[in-house]
């Protein structure tokens, strides 16, 4: 189980105000687990937080029995695809991903093999010398998946991934993350505010609206 | 996560260790203080309305430009007088009002230097505000059967009041703490709040009167930035409207441009003099040397530590609260700077004070002009190396430093130039003659106007070279390893 705790925080400004309230919060950790909620629910504040991207004090997100909130985000072993990939754009496909297994001190040849065998997965091996830049926005999805799940990790989170690609993308797009997912038994936190995504892809939902689960 | 607080503590440093000071204030004379105030306030305000006022019209000029990129880099020409030293623009308008009479010395003579170095500016400000704000109103205007001066009113002065004054206010607190050309266009009156602080500092040694006047002239600045409603010079991508037709004036534009050209120029004919002069000259010659080597160091320091700070920042500090803080940030004037240096920090070398006070006048401003545009972007990469497990090191290295090296040499190569031709911190924290701008003004005051220009030129090329090193550098670097 996923347990989440005091997950309490709150932003004061000039005419905006928002309270993340979550006291205790459990799901199942494996398969895909969608957050859904309108804009401004805390959808994004919730995701940041389990990233550690976001200061949380007394938070505690207890995953395999460790407590991640007391680790530095770099020691969490997360992935994550952000809603606009935010592929390095001065490295190619291959670049990119080969930086997220550096990054993890995994070892390069490994690193190879296994960004091979998943860019086989997603058909984009001949794509892998592009630069990062030329990409279309399907194949920087894929890139931005396999640069999350390069390494080992032990959570997937995808933030709104289909948002930014065409209507008629989506359906494909929607079908290779779920078996990619399902064949890697990655546990998956999907962001989104589509029900369609939640139809096509979650085990199960949480709804979120002002700070707080439903 | 608190680690911005530390660099907005080190820009708001200066004010505080004044405050601890408090016990030795005094008051300057009455009588004299409200003739300063007076005389300072009066050449601020005609130096920002006139700036203000051809400022507008050079908009409406540019706007005849905004047809065709090709103009653009034009539209870049006519701000260099505000981008280069003043000192080199204050000797140009100099030299060429001898050659045919005299120089009018005193508070007008301070007004006209002050508008041609800032009206450049203005226009290209005004101009963007009017393109991206005005937009296609002025198409509606004319079908709806206004007239032009009608439109000039109320479609463009009245709905972008708000920009304009804080305009003004920009213009108008550069001119009240303005130093080099009030000191040096000035006649023995103080024409402005700077003056006055380095005559007290300098001239008399009343430190005590000199804390006083710092700290006036911080609060009006400070009053003056409640005021200012809007920040301004902030550079993004400008809206290309074209539909201006029938509302710019063409010929103001080349006016403009010409205008600039004959500043940049100067009397050309005393160049050649100037260089017999300087080589023939015994006593200046070995000192010009020495200054030379000295303006360079300060210039490529200041670059330097631009460029260290813009990564550390980006990497490190970043934080959205910062864009705010300098958005609203009016760095002290320069005496006030030196000023502070020398009270707090009496035993550091005189270099390392020069330096770092150049970092902290000019950081806040190439930070607030180009900060957003390309620190802001990389923010959202950093995350996701963070969270892939990258540490600072490697983010530093394959992210920050392939990504930032060519905009920030752009950058630090403008501090090392501003930091070459800087002449008001280094008149107030260093001896005589010791950089190329300080020559100039020994020069100045021997009258040698001819020699005077040519160390002029001599200290916008020594500018020019710090600025082409950076510029190179990170062209070859991005060449070679990006």
């Amino acid at each position: 189980m996923s347990i989440v705790k005091n997950m309490f925080k709150g932003y004061r400004e000039k005419d905006f105000q928002f309270d993340m309230h979550i006291e205790h919060l459990e799901w199942e950790d494996s398969g895909i687990t969608a957050l859904r909620g309108p804009s401004g629910s805390g959808k994004s504040t919730f995701f940041r937080l389990l990233l550690g991207l976001e200061p949380c004090p007394g938070m505690e997100w207890w995953l395999n029995e460790k407590n991640l909130a007391d680790l530095p985000v770099a020691q969490r072993q997360l992935g994550v695809v952000f809603q606009t990939y935010e592929l390095f754009p001065h490295m190619t496909a291959r670049q990119n991903i080969l930086f997220a297994g550096k990054a993890r001190g995994q070892n390069a040849k490994a690193t190879e093999a296994r960004m091979l065998e998943l860019s086989d997965q997603l058909e984009i091996r001949e794509n892998l010398d592009q630069s990062a830049q030329n990409l279309s926005g399907g194949q920087k999805q894929r890139v931005a998946l396999i640069r999350a799940m390069v390494a080992p990790i032990q959570y997937l989170f995808l933030d709104e991934p289909f948002s930014a690609l065409d209507s008629d993308l989506r359906d494909s797009a929607r079908k290779m993350v779920g078996e990619l997912v399902e064949r890697e038994k990655i546990p998956t936190l999907l962001v989104t505010h589509d029900e369609q995504d939640v139809q096509a892809l979650a085990h199960r939902e949480l709804k979120i609206e002002n700070g707080r689960i439903l | 996560m608190y680690k911005y607080w530390l660099w907005i503590f080190l820009f708001i440093s200066p004010y505080p260790i004044l405050l601890f000071k408090v016990n030795d204030f005094a008051l300057p004379p009455w009588s004299e203080f409200e003739r300063v105030l007076y005389l300072s306030f009066v050449q601020s305000f005609f130096s920002a309305s006139l700036a203000l006022i051809f400022g507008f019209l050079g908009a409406l000029g540019l706007l005849s430009w905004s047809q065709s990129k090709r103009f653009e880099s034009l539209r870049t020409f006519i701000t260099l007088p505000n981008f280069i030293p003043p000192l080199f623009v204050l000797l140009s308008v100099i030299n060429i009002f001898e050659s045919v009479g005299s120089f009018p010395f005193g508070l007008f003579g301070v007004v006209f230097i002050h508008v041609l170095l800032n009206v450049g500016l203005c226009a290209v400000i005004i101009e963007r505000l009017i393109r991206e704000n005005v937009g296609g109103t002025w198409e509606l205007a004319q079908v709806e059967g206004a007239g032009l001066a009608s439109f000039y009113w109320y479609g463009i002065i009245t709905y972008l009041k708000r920009d304009l004054l804080s305009l003004f206010i920009f213009v108008f607190a550069l001119s009240l703490t303005g130093f080099t050309v009030p000191l040096l266009a000035g006649n023995i009156e103080p024409l402005s709040l700077s003056i006055y602080l380095f005559n007290k500092l300098r001239l008399e040694g009343d430190w005590g009167q000199a804390l006083f006047l710092a700290l006036f002239e911080s609060t009006v600045l400070y009053l003056f930035t409640l005021l200012k409603t809007k920040p301004i010079l902030n550079i993004g991508r400008p809206l290309m409207y074209r539909g201006f037709k029938g509302l710019s004036l063409p010929g103001v534009a080349w006016a403009l441009a010409t205008i600039t050209l004959i500043l940049l120029l100067g009397d050309i004919t005393g160049w050649v003099s100037g260089v017999e002069q300087l080589f023939g000259d015994s006593v200046i010659l070995p000192r010009f040397g020495g200054a030379a080597l000295y303006t360079f160091s300060i210039g490529m320091a200041t670059g330097l530590l631009s460029f260290m700070s813009f990564l550390l920042l980006a990497g490190y500090f970043f934080h959205f609260r910062l864009f705010r803080f300098f958005g609203f940030y009016n760095s002290p004037s320069p005496i006030f700077l030196g000023f502070v240096f020398l009270l707090a920090l009496p035993e550091v070398g005189r270099g390392i004070q020069l330096v770092c006070g150049l970092w902290l006048l000019f950081f806040p401003l190439l930070f607030r002009m180009y900060g957003r545009a390309f620190i802001e972007p990389l923010q959202k990469q950093i995350e996701v190396a963070k969270v892939h497990g990258a540490g600072s090191g490697l983010i530093l290295k394959s992210i920050l430093f392939p990504q930032m090296v060519q905009p920030l040499c752009w950058l630090s190569g403008v501090a090392a130039f501003w930091g070459a031709g800087d002449f008001a911190l280094s008149r107030v924290l260093l001896g005589q003659d010791r950089t190329l701008a300080l020559l100039v003004e020994t020069l100045l005051g021997a009258y040698r106007l001819d020699m005077a220009t040519v160390v002029a030129l001599a200290m916008l090329l020594v500018g020019a070279v710090c600025m082409g090193l950076f510029v190179g550098a990170g062209y070859v670097y991005r060449k070679k390893y990006v």
